[in-house]
């Protein structure tokens, strides 16, 4: 230490006022820097307080308020575009955001599917299935798999009841949704949780 | 590839049976690889359609949901007899057929 010192002590002093000028400059310049950026800082800071209100009334009429449906969760009307999950996505999309009503929709699945590559799925819409009043189409959809779409069955006033079976594959356990349009424009849903040991998925998501 | 349309073996007028569509397809996801690690892309059953005497019955078109060999089950009942068709086609273009003639044994009233 003391000979770093004496090393250096020599060499500042000799620096000595040389150097007072070029500093006294450096921290000039410092301050300025410093200054010219709070200032920067602070008409940001204006200028989004300012900017603010704009967007809070610009929000409303780009976003119109929908009623969100309650399957798709509760909390997802408080939630942005960007936040929602795939399925609540196409959801929103298939529905068209109109409400839905729960229920009138028998979803019948086997509660442990052993092998997601294939679990049978039976839905049942209770409808009289006659010319004024009858199934349009029948959705599936996936909470989990990496495609929540798994298929729409559009059905006629001639088929005698309003039920399709199939059979389904799953990334996992998770709720699988049955969304029906019926011919008057209302829309029912109902789920059912599904517990699969064996994903489908096991490549990729 | 194969499709089969099965309808039980007595059907009667007016009876409400259960149609049972079964097509011979790998419905491939777009995310398996093959042995080469490429991946294979997406081929699903984007479009089905199943008509009785020229009229539409039942239409469906299948996600990457639907698993492999797709069977699917609708309901329909018969007032005269004719002829069922099923048409399908998938992402590669390629289109499939089937066609069962049903005749109703029963009481001719």
């Amino acid at each position: 230490m003391r000979k770093i010192n004496a090393f250096k002590n020599p060499k500042s002093e000799s620096m000595g006022e040389s150097s007072a000028n070029s500093l006294m400059t450096k921290r000039d310049w410092f301050k300025g820097v410093v200054t010219f950026g709070l200032i920067s800082r602070l008409g940001c800071f204006i200028g989004s307080q300012i900017a603010l209100p704009k967007d809070a009334f610009a929000q409303p009429s780009t976003a119109p308020t929908t009623p969100t449906t309650p399957t798709v969760g509760a909390s997802s009307s408080n939630l942005s575009v960007a936040q929602l999950t795939p399925f609540q996505l196409l959801f929103k999309e298939i529905t068209n955001s109109q409400p839905v009503t729960q229920g009138g929709i028998v979803l019948e699945t086997p509660r442990l599917a052993d092998n997601g590559h294939s679990a049978a799925l039976r839905v049942y819409v209770q409808s009289p299935m006659t010319n004024e009043d009858y199934v349009k189409s029948i959705y599936l959809l996936s909470d989990r798999n990496p495609r929540p779409f798994m298929g729409r069955f559009d059905l006629t006033p001639i088929n005698p009841s309003a039920e399709i079976s199939t059979r389904v594959r799953l990334n996992g356990s998770q709720n699988v949704y049955a969304l029906a349009l019926t011919s008057k424009g209302q829309w029912l849903s109902a789920h059912v949780p599904v517990e699969v040991t064996e994903s489908a998925c096991l490549d990729a998501s | 590839m194969v499709a089969r349309i099965i309808v039980p073996a007595e059907l009667k007028r007016d009876t409400p049976f259960e149609v049972r569509i079964l097509i011979q397809h790998p419905m491939e996801t777009g995310f398996r690889l093959d042995m080469m690690g490429t991946l294979i892309p997406k081929n699903v059953i984007h479009k089905l359609t199943v008509t009785f005497n020229s009229d539409t019955v039942f239409q469906a078109s299948l996600g990457t949901g639907i698993s492999a060999n797709p069977s699917l089950q609708f309901w329909m009942k018969l007032s005269q007899p004719g002829l069922l068709k099923l048409f399908w086609e998938d992402d590669l273009g390629v289109i499939g057929e089937a066609v069962k003639s049903l005749e109703i044994k029963g009481p001719q009233n």
